[in-house]
């Protein structure tokens, strides 16, 4: 598991080009022949396992957030816009990689800059290493997109990367796909695009999966560093169970049901309420007439940084929280 | 035609005007024409050749306008009013406008230099600016307005060689464009939507997408030029005269890699100049067509003019010839 | 009107779980000739079969702004907010909270006895304030978790001249409203299908409007929210004797010729809500959905808008619900449809 997410969260996957990490994961379910895998318009890879029963839809998104290149300046830096929510802070000199490979760096517009004041990043720019136009135009063009450089530390239990948000889970959505447990549901893992800039790829899945029950995996803040907001979510204390966040209000019987589970299972997990965010569970569940939908969340220390922390405990209940969900019989639970 | 498109006042919520002109237009070329229960005009027309695209293909341009809504009479008769969409108050200012279903002739108004002891530095906020329609009272005022009424610029259409100048650029243009090649024969049967309500939100776009879930989805725009004169070398595209705008990606879509990649073919083929907008800014009707049913594959192509979303604005009439042949070819070119 | 009201604003349904409302709306129809379910999003949906084609729609939301746990300290609740409660109204109420069973509390911040002089005028937000429940540490933790609601208490107070003082005026008038004059269409014959909705969760994202009206798919939809009235601070608010008829964005202009139409034929007292970019209600959601639908907003002044003191006419509320049930009597459903051209 811990090679898995080392190798999904190293792929460069922003919002709209997202083919890498689906080359990926149909790599790693070749040869699961108990699997249907087929990509839609929008890009999603939706996996199914055919059953009888109910149709669950698990949710992860492909996409992280990154930059775009929108002009190329006469002395060779690349002036970009941000795709998805990055906090300008976090980007100061970080190394960049673009879709086609090429490398840079984030470079800041000194003249106007203090380090007590946070610029936008519409006074940043990448330097390429290019000292002319020309030579950029070679390197990069118009729209090509780049994420932060990936670099990946494991400290005990825990380990640190770009891109946890949210590769961590379609590295649990992977993991569940490939094992053929004995189930009656008609299980949907959907590894959609687009989360990042609203929910795009959610939308469109699962208006064409429509399903009785929608999952959403994905991280969450925490409550846990020094001097922190306040959230009563720690790294290591089980997966999460969500309560709310911007998007959804989860339907009580949603939270009731996955609690029984846990519970039933001895699986450790942590209720949460998340101010600000909102996951694919939001698309899911405004999807028609409404689809029940709840979120499960891996705890995340430092979202939307080169350096997004998760705990592997929470990872492993997390798959287990999902199994036992995955294999219950849906409908005696009402879904 | 397009003077008379460009003259005709459409405030969002009130594109009645608009609607009239186009249907009178497309009504001899096309197979069925439909006026949903939000205003929008859904015209299609089938292709003349048997051989045709089993795909639903939706084009889509926006017959309203920025404008004013009169909020409130005074008791000295000037109108108080609200912008519908989005409107740089600064611009405003001892403006001509046409009040009323009857276009009645109007001002904007500010108290004059003299009056503003207390602030000349300040931007007036909207309950600063009103509307003189010449009233003498509140009572006289009334005879002639109510609460509600829209107001749109009053702006003359004019054309010196192929400098165009005038209001409502954005989206006369597209809905030229539409007509335009809704006269044409076509290989490709199309649904030609001429959408309300999307400076207010793509409010028409939402609906209309939703009941024709489409598989493709070209949106024909007016879009803001970025060739204005700027101290920073930090982009200046499009500019006004240099082709047609392709949208790579903006706040509410990206544009189907593969469409992009066929229109871009389409125009080398037929010399027909193109160039790129700086990703991520602004957003079209294509944000929520796209995103309607199972998902389409969408494009947004535009004319950069300059000072959209104001009085008056330039554009280069060989951009919009342009355009109406690129998407007239990438239209009978879907397979 | 008033036990109506009475009734209805004080179930309970925070957004996200509308329990109790469902059990009190039963109960307003025991002795009506309709059908009341609950979908599976919240939303609580009254049918009346009619005799003509067509759906007409009329809804108000259900959902109330409140609280939520979100943290326990020391057996000390953390709150966060569900809707948008103004965080100034919220020190020194006193509130309920729906744990293992329910539960009183007060919610306090550090005196200001205790507070440095810096802090004398700061404003009060949620990372301030707290609820003690009085309760020892361990009951707290045993019985209350993250994610519990809660609610500000409320007592339904007359005011003069028919205004009335409660929780959740916004927006149980407006449901009260479209009760009642659901229960006046019941004694009307030949009408289309009617559907008087109480959606659910307006407060935080029209989710229910949006997957109900999907659902119901109605040829025309009236949509009762409440707006500002008058009061010091707001100038340009209703007077609390007219209902507001909106235009703009989000309303279809047909509509809303023909309810002004109906409006200065009756009489009533009203006023026209300008509305170019959108309501902010869930009129929004509605005209959208499935197609798009016509829609029209029909909005009841209310003072102290989300406030546990939220204040409303019911006289008003009244004539709105006549006025309601009229338009609907008299309306021409295929006026509004979509129109073939060729």
């Amino acid at each position: 598991m811990k090679n898995t997410i080392k190798e999904i969260t190293a792929i460069t996957g922003p919002s709209s080009a997202e083919e890498g990490v689906v080359k990926y994961i149909k790599k790693a379910l070749k040869g699961s022949k108990h699997l249907e895998v087929r990509t839609d318009t929008l890009g999603n890879l939706i996996v199914r396992k055919p059953g009888k029963g109910r149709k669950i839809m698990l949710a992860a998104h492909m996409d992280e957030i990154g930059f775009i290149v929108k002009h190329i300046d006469k002395d060779g830096f690349v002036r970009f816009s941000v795709v998805g929510g990055i906090y300008p802070h976090n980007i100061v000199n970080n190394r960049v990689v673009f879709t086609n490979g090429a490398e840079g760096v984030i470079g800041i517009e000194e003249k106007d800059y203090h380090y007590k004041k946070i610029l936008p990043a519409s006074k940043m720019f990448i330097d390429i290493g290019a000292s002319s136009k020309e030579e950029a135009e070679k390197i990069v063009s118009m729209g090509d997109l780049a994420v932060v450089k990936h670099s990946f530390s494991q400290m005990g239990n825990r380990i640190a990367s770009k891109a946890m948000d949210d590769r961590i889970g379609c590295a649990m959505l992977l993991e569940l796909a490939k094992d053929n447990f004995k189930t009656d549901n008609d299980i949907y893992y959907v590894f959609t695009v687009q989360e990042e800039v609203g929910v795009r790829g959610a939308k469109t899945s699962a208006f064409s999966i429509e399903p009785d029950l929608g999952i959403a995996v994905d991280v969450t803040a925490t409550g846990d560093t020094p001097n922190c907001n306040i959230m009563d979510v720690h790294l290591g204390k089980g997966p999460t169970i969500k309560v709310k966040d911007s998007g959804i209000i989860v339907r009580r019987q949603v939270i009731d049901y996955m609690k029984s589970i846990a519970v039933k299972n001895k699986i450790p997990y942590q209720m949460e309420i998340l101010e600000g965010g909102a996951t694919d569970a939001y698309a899911i569940h405004m999807t028609k007439s409404g689809i029940l939908s709840g979120v499960v969340s891996i705890p995340t220390r430092y979202i939307h940084s080169k350096s997004e922390i998760i705990d592997m405990d929470d990872v492993n209940n997390g798959i287990k929280l999902l199994k036992a969900i995955l294999k219950d019989d849906l409908k005696k639970r009402g879904f | 035609m397009l003077k008379k498109l460009c003259d005709a006042s459409g405030v969002s919520g009130n594109e009645g005007n608009i609607r009239d002109i186009i249907i009178d237009a497309v009504k001899p070329h096309c197979d069925s024409i439909s006026i949903d229960k939000l205003g929008n005009v859904i015209a299609f027309k089938k292709a003349h050749s048997k051989k045709r695209s089993a795909k639903k293909i939706m084009a889509a341009a926006h017959m309203d306008e920025v404008g004013f809504m009169v909020k409130s009479i005074n008791k000295d008769g000037f109108l108080s009013i609200l912008p519908a969409g989005g409107i740089d108050r600064r611009v405003v200012l001892s403006k001509r406008v046409k009040v009323g279903k009857d276009e009645m002739p109007g001002i904007i108004s500010y108290k004059p230099p003299h009056a503003q002891s207390d602030g000349y530095k300040n931007i007036p906020k909207w309950k600063e600016i009103f509307v003189d329609i010449g009233a003498k009272d509140k009572k006289d005022a009334e005879k002639y307005v109510s609460v509600g009424d829209y107001i749109s610029f009053d702006t003359e259409f004019v054309k010196k060689r192929n400098l165009l100048r005038g209001k409502a650029f954005d989206d006369r243009f597209g809905c030229y464009s539409l007509i335009e090649i809704l006269k044409k024969k076509l290989s490709n049967d199309i649904y030609a939507v001429f959408t309300v309500q999307e400076e207010v939100g793509l409010r028409g776009a939402s609906a209309a997408g939703s009941a024709i879930q489409p598989d493709y989805c070209i949106v024909l725009e007016g879009t803001s030029a970025g060739d204005f004169p700027q101290e920073r070398d930090i982009g200046d595209s499009p500019k006004m005269g240099e082709g047609v705008v392709l949208t790579i990606s903006d706040r509410t879509a990206f544009s189907d890699k593969e469409l992009r990649k066929q229109t871009e073919d389409i125009a080398m083929r037929l010399k027909i100049k193109y160039q790129y907008k700086q990703p991520m800014i602004g957003g079209t009707d294509a944000g929520v067509i796209h995103l309607q049913g199972s998902g389409a594959k969408s494009i947004v192509m535009a004319v950069a003019s300059r000072y959209i979303h104001s009085p008056v604005s330039f554009a280069d009439y060989r951009d919009l010839k342009g355009m109406v042949k690129l998407a007239y070819n990438l239209i009978n070119e879907i397979k | 009107m008033k036990e109506l009201l009475k009734k209805m604003s004080s179930a309970v349904g925070i957004s996200g779980s509308g329990d109790d409302t469902l059990e009190t709306v039963k109960t307003i129809f025991e002795d009506y000739n309709v059908s009341i379910d609950c979908d599976k999003m919240g939303s609580i949906r009254i049918f009346k079969k009619g005799s003509r084609k067509g759906v007409v729609w009329m809804s108000a939301h259900i959902d109330e702004i409140g609280l939520i746990v979100k943290k326990i300290e020391d057996g000390y609740i953390r709150f966060g907010s569900i809707g948008g409660y103004d965080e100034k109204i919220l020190l020194g109420q006193e509130v309920t909270v729906f744990g293992n069973n329910q539960y009183d509390g007060i919610i306090g911040c550090k005196p200001p006895h205790y507070m440095e002089r810096d802090e004398y005028d700061k404003m009060l937000g949620f990372k301030d304030l707290y609820i003690d429940t009085g309760m020892n540490e361990e009951t707290v933790n045993k019985n209350i978790s993250v994610g519990d609601r809660i609610i500000i208490k409320h007592k339904y107070t007359e005011l003069k001249n028919d205004n009335v003082a409660t929780k959740a005026t916004d927006n149980r008038a407006c449901a009260s409203v479209i009760i009642k004059a659901l229960q006046k269409l019941t004694r009307v014959k030949d009408l289309p299908d009617i559907y008087a909705v109480l959606n659910a969760q307006e407060e935080t994202t029209f989710l229910g409007a949006a997957t109900s009206s999907y659902d119901i798919h109605p040829d025309i939809a009236f949509v009762l929210d409440v707006t500002l009235a008058g009061q010091p601070g707001v100038e340009n608010g209703n007077d609390m004797d007219e209902i507001a008829i909106g235009k703009g964005a989000h309303i279809s202009g047909k509509l809303f010729e023909y309810v002004k139409k109906q409006a200065d034929a009756s009489g009533i007292k009203y006023a026209i809500e300008p509305l170019p970019r959108g309501s902010g209600t869930d009129t929004g959601a509605i005209q959208v959905a499935r197609g798009g639908t016509a829609a029209q907003l029909i909005s009841i002044p209310v003072r102290n808008m989300h406030s546990p003191v939220e204040v409303v006419n019911v006289k008003n509320m009244e004539k709105a619900a006549d006025f309601l049930a009229d338009i609907i009597k008299d309306i021409d459903i295929d006026k509004f449809d979509t129109e073939i051209i060729k």
